[in-house]
């Protein structure tokens, strides 16, 4: 890992640079929600100023970019008796994410243990995930985010860029050896010592604005514990099985896959469609059994699958903390309150 | 030889909704003529009440498949009158956009679909896919850039999403507006050869001397609201639909019927032409004269001529009204609504002539009363006018090019009637 | 229909059967018919996968050896009880085509007043009109084969129907509510716009086709599988809709006809 620090303005010379010959994918407001408070959405940027890194969070992931909600895993076309079968992976350019939370950076390094493992990787995904530049940057704590309690507030490795404001700088880690190369075209500076002591000052300030907690203590014992827990029940009468948690969520990955034939029966594809878990019919097999037809089952196996299951198998939650599923929720379960619930807590 | 012969249809093919025809011919006397129309109610106009204003378009779009959007606009202007809400002038040219789109495409249907196989002697447009594909294929073109336009303006080609009181949800892209405004200008060849395929056919030849009623243009041939004329002469302003439409109730029909300066009176295509006939686009003008319709054109049948004109009236004007949209900077596309106890009347130009609706709010804005006058009920009366003078006329002259089953059928299908409609 | 034979559709070399089919409507607006020739890039593929032996609204031949009857519209008058029952005999599969078959849609709205003869006396006045009081789905009557959803159908959804019948595929309807389309076409939440929407209960399979535009579902494809109606309600109150509000949703298009008459006494008890 390299530091430099680089004057603020340094900022559009590094999105100009980027722009010219790549796609640029950042946070931009879409929307403003009855509130009147902005929304925000990773979409392809061409003018820095429509790049909003002071974003909160958004809505949902960049998961079109990684996981997309819809991708044709192989499309056939017919010709008589014969048939022929196009693979493609559905990616034709490097994307530039400019603007991820460590969270969400997290996020996907998590996905690389599941996707991108040595015995199965996905093609689909790898694909993507290799022809990613990605600019991290710092954030503030909004009320939601608990991404501290999940270690997911910091981030080691997975991304080429960081970039974080310590006032009137911004402090950059280069982590690859493609952001060196962009970096060398910036004006930078080697940090002093005071720029560092700026930078952990920066971090722990951060620290003390979380409002949201997750005790994650003994928290694979203890849901192994309250496996038949009465409050499962609870949250699963508020369930409304809609599938927003794992839609709006960075490290849901479960998928369905459906072949059809189009109407003109000349053409056919083979469809990966994204899942949830909170879904009546995601755990029904052939045969018409359901093994989880109950929300309240359903919304315990995710909570589960993310805080217990993952744990057991790659030793870290699948969970980053980014607070998304509460807050898309119309029914209001977040996962602190969850947690808390659980854990006998009062929140 | 005197003329004996019997028709009994039921339920009319190539026309919306359920309606039977009923002539009897004995010795060259007509003992009997009917225009029956049998669709079973369903009573919008009293499933409206106790209902807020906000329910009053989304559930009137459901009237009629093809006219959705024209119920839909009618019943938002009926409901923007009432609560005093005047729309933006960008709303104003979204929604004629959306209108001419839906006329576009519901004239291309009844062109192609349901009127031209009875001049080519079929009995549907299908076996025409075999013989005449490239005449299918310019029908489903210019049928797809209606219906593509629609879903980009309206959310929905039918039973819009995006057309709400005080606006719209949502405002189109202008990329995909300017590519539309090449397709509509690419289709004006498709429009002129339909002219040249309509041209071989030939039109009976048959008039009834008719009122036509149809919105009144001040400056543009009009499809939403202003005042209501007729060719004999009345003018009204558009709350006083009722002194246009005088519904009663007949036996015959499931639907009411209408009276204004006669026993009956057209509304459509043709009776826009014959009030209108000023303000249309000069290639529309040009067009209709090049086949003889000129005001006032008495002969029903030319109300398909009437809509081949329109179709190009309407793809002119919409190059227009996309060109001004692209010239300007969107504005907010949907103004707030603050509901008021009142009467509001919605009158609109839809495929087959005027449309109104009318309801009356309490101050919470929830419908204590509702009306609305389609205008195949309004034509109801004059087919069957007409259906007892082409009998009359058949019965003294006898058969001559066309049977007088096939021609009592081409008249109710040149009026292009939405039943269902008409009996909501 | 076709006065020569038609081309033998073949699948990978297979032939495969040309299902002879019948298109028929009862109390309607004719709508979910005319989406059969509004999708124009599709059409002469659509025709070609079926034999259509009655199609009044398009075609005057009409001929009674259909195998598969599509029937549009709801049973609001006696003669309509008749003719769905002679079509039930001939028909060996039969298709309930959008809302009003399925639910009774729209046209049951009318159901909700205590008065029928009220409802005649509204638009008829004096005039005797015969019709049934109630509006009511086609399986009131007769057992339906096959539900296809929606106010008006998706052309989409109908090709893949008729396509997997012709190739002996299962039809399979969405279980899960419109929401999982409405994440995965990536639109903003309605109840974020501040509008109401029965997204998170009402049937998928549509594409969140409403919300694509901004407009908040009105529940036209019934409920999901498992749909939470009673914490719909909590979320619609805890958004400061009225009750009124999800009510005028939940009733519109007979889906979810028994919540609705719950919700419309505990209102009148009020």
């Amino acid at each position: 890992m390299l530091f430099r620090t680089a004057e603020k303005t340094e900022l559009k010379a590094l999105f100009d640079m980027l722009v010219e010959k790549n796609t640029v994918v950042g946070p931009v407001q879409t929307d403003t929600d009855r509130m009147g408070k902005p929304l925000f959405a990773f979409e392809p940027v061409t003018d820095q100023a429509k790049l909003r890194l002071d974003y909160t969070t958004t809505r949902l992931p960049a998961k079109r970019y990684f996981l997309p909600f819809r991708e044709d895993l192989a499309t056939f076309t017919t010709d008589g008796r014969d048939w022929t079968k196009t693979i493609g992976y559905n990616i034709d350019r490097p994307y530039v994410l400019f603007g991820l939370h460590a969270c969400d950076i997290n996020a996907l390094n998590k996905l690389d243990k599941v996707l991108m493992g040595p015995v199965y990787p996905m093609p689909y995904y790898a694909a993507k995930r290799k022809n990613m530049f990605i600019i991290g940057t710092d954030c503030r704590p909004q009320p939601f985010c608990f991404c501290r309690s999940m270690g997911a507030d910091t981030v080691l490795h997975g991304f080429d860029l960081f970039l974080t404001d310590i006032g009137d700088k911004y402090f950059i880690e280069i982590q690859s050896a493609e952001a060196y190369e962009v970096a060398k075209d910036l004006r930078t500076e080697t940090p002093t010592e005071a720029d560092h002591m700026q930078f952990m000052r920066t971090v722990a300030e951060m620290n003390k604005l979380f409002t949201a907690h997750v005790d994650t203590t003994d928290l694979t014992k203890i849901l192994d514990m309250e496996f038949q827990s009465p409050v499962w029940k609870q949250w699963g009468d508020k369930c409304l099985g809609c599938g927003t948690c794992s839609n709006v969520c960075p490290t849901c990955y479960c998928y369905g896959v459906e072949e059809t034939v189009d109407v003109s029966l000349k053409k056919a594809r083979k469809t990966k469609t994204l899942y949830s878990c909170n879904v009546v019919d995601f755990a029904e097999v052939a045969g018409g059994h359901n093994f989880r037809p109950e929300r309240s089952t359903r919304l315990k196996y995710r909570y589960y699958h993310k805080h217990r299951g993952f744990v057991e198998a790659y030793e870290e939650s699948l969970c980053v903390g980014c607070g998304r599923c509460g807050e898309a929720c119309l029914a209001g379960i977040t996962v602190p309150e969850v947690i808390a619930s659980v854990r006998g807590e009062e929140q | 030889m005197k003329v004996t012969q019997t028709i009994d249809i039921k339920h009319i093919t190539r026309v919306e909704g359920h309606g039977n025809i009923k002539i009897s011919i004995r010795d060259g006397k007509v003992e009997e003529a009917t225009w029956e129309v049998v669709e079973t109610p369903r009573f919008f106009e009293a499933m409206l009440v106790g209902k807020k204003w906000e329910n009053a378009p989304w559930i009137c779009g459901r009237i009629c498949g093809i006219c959705s959007i024209g119920h839909t606009l009618a019943s938002i202007r009926a409901v923007e009158n009432a609560f005093g809400i005047v729309p933006t002038g960008q709303t104003g040219k979204l929604r004629l956009l959306l209108k001419h789109m839906e006329t576009l495409q519901s004239h291309v249907l009844h062109l192609y679909f349901l009127a031209a196989p009875d001049f080519v002697n079929a009995g549907s447009v299908f076996p025409l896919i075999e013989s005449h594909p490239d005449v299918i294929k310019r029908a489903a073109k210019i049928k797809l850039l209606a219906n593509d336009l629609c879903d980009c303006v309206g959310g929905r080609r039918m039973h819009p999403t995006r057309t709400v009181v005080g606006g719209f949800t949502m405002l189109p892209a202008k990329g995909e507006l300017l590519k539309f405004k090449y397709r509509l200008q690419d289709v004006v060849d498709d429009l002129t050869r339909t002219a040249e395929l309509f041209r071989q056919f030939s039109v009976p030849d048959f008039s009834r001397e008719t009122e036509f009623v149809s919105l009144k243009g001040s400056g543009e041939y009009p499809f939403i609201g202003g005042e209501l004329v007729s060719t004999d002469g009345v003018v009204r302003r558009e709350h006083e639909y009722r002194l246009m439409t005088n519904e009663y109730m007949v036996g015959q029909s499931t639907s009411k019927w209408s009276k204004l300066s006669r026993q009956s009176f057209a509304v459509g295509a043709l009776a826009r032409l014959n009030n209108n006939f000023s303000f249309l686009h000069p290639a529309a003008k040009e067009l209709s004269l090049s086949f003889g319709l000129k005001p006032v054109n008495h002969n029903p049948y030319m109300n398909n001529i009437a809509q081949l004109v329109e179709c190009v009236h309407i793809v002119m004007e919409s190059i227009d009204l996309i060109n001004g949209m692209l010239d300007r900077e969107w504005q907010e596309s949907r103004q707030r609504v603050v509901p008021k106890e009142g009467i509001g009347v919605g009158a609109v130009e839809v495929p087959r002539g005027i449309l109104y609706h009318c309801y009356e709010f309490d101050k919470e804005g929830r419908i204590v009363r509702s009306d609305c006058v389609i205008p195949t009920s309004q034509n109801h009366a004059n087919i069957q006018h007409d259906l007892t003078a082409l009998a009359e006329q058949y019965a003294r002259e006898g058969k001559k090019d066309r049977d007088i089953e096939l021609l009592a059928q081409m008249l109710v299908r040149s009026y292009d009637p939405c039943i269902s409609c008409s009996v909501h | 229909m076709n006065k020569h034979e038609p081309t033998q559709r073949t699948y990978l070399g297979i032939p495969v059967p040309r299902p002879k089919v019948a298109f028929f409507e009862l109390s309607s607006c004719e709508g979910c018919q005319l989406q059969l020739v509004n999708n124009e890039t599709t059409l002469l593929n659509f025709l070609s996968l079926v034999d259509i032996r009655a199609f009044r609204e398009a075609m005057t031949e009409k001929y009674d050896d259909y195998t598969i009857a599509f029937v549009e519209g709801s049973v609001t008058r006696s003669d309509e009880i008749e003719r769905l029952k002679k079509i039930r005999a001939t028909a060996a599969v039969l298709v309930a085509f959008g809302s009003c078959a399925c639910f009774g849609g729209v046209n049951q709205l009318k159901n909700r007043f205590q008065d029928p003869a009220w409802v005649k006396k509204e638009v008829y006045g004096s005039h005797p009109i015969e019709t049934n009081d109630t509006a009511r789905p086609l399986e009131d009557f007769v057992k339906v084969d096959l539900k296809i959803f929606g106010c008006p159908v998706k052309k989409e959804e109908v090709e893949k129907i008729v396509t997997n019948v012709v190739l002996g595929k299962t039809i399979v309807a969405p279980k899960y509510p419109v929401c999982m389309e409405c994440k995965a076409n990536e639109n903003t939440c309605l109840f974020d716009l501040g509008e109401p929407c029965l997204g998170p209960i009402t049937r998928g399979g549509c594409d969140s086709w409403c919300p694509n535009s901004r407009f908040g579902c009105w529940g036209c494809r019934g409920p999901a599988v498992d749909a939470n109606v009673e914490q719909m309600q909590e979320v619609m109150k805890k958004h400061g809709f009225s009750e009124e509000t999800m009510l005028d949703r939940l009733e519109c298009f007979g889906g979810f006809a028994g919540h609705a008459a719950e919700m419309r006494n505990n209102i009148k008890a009020k």
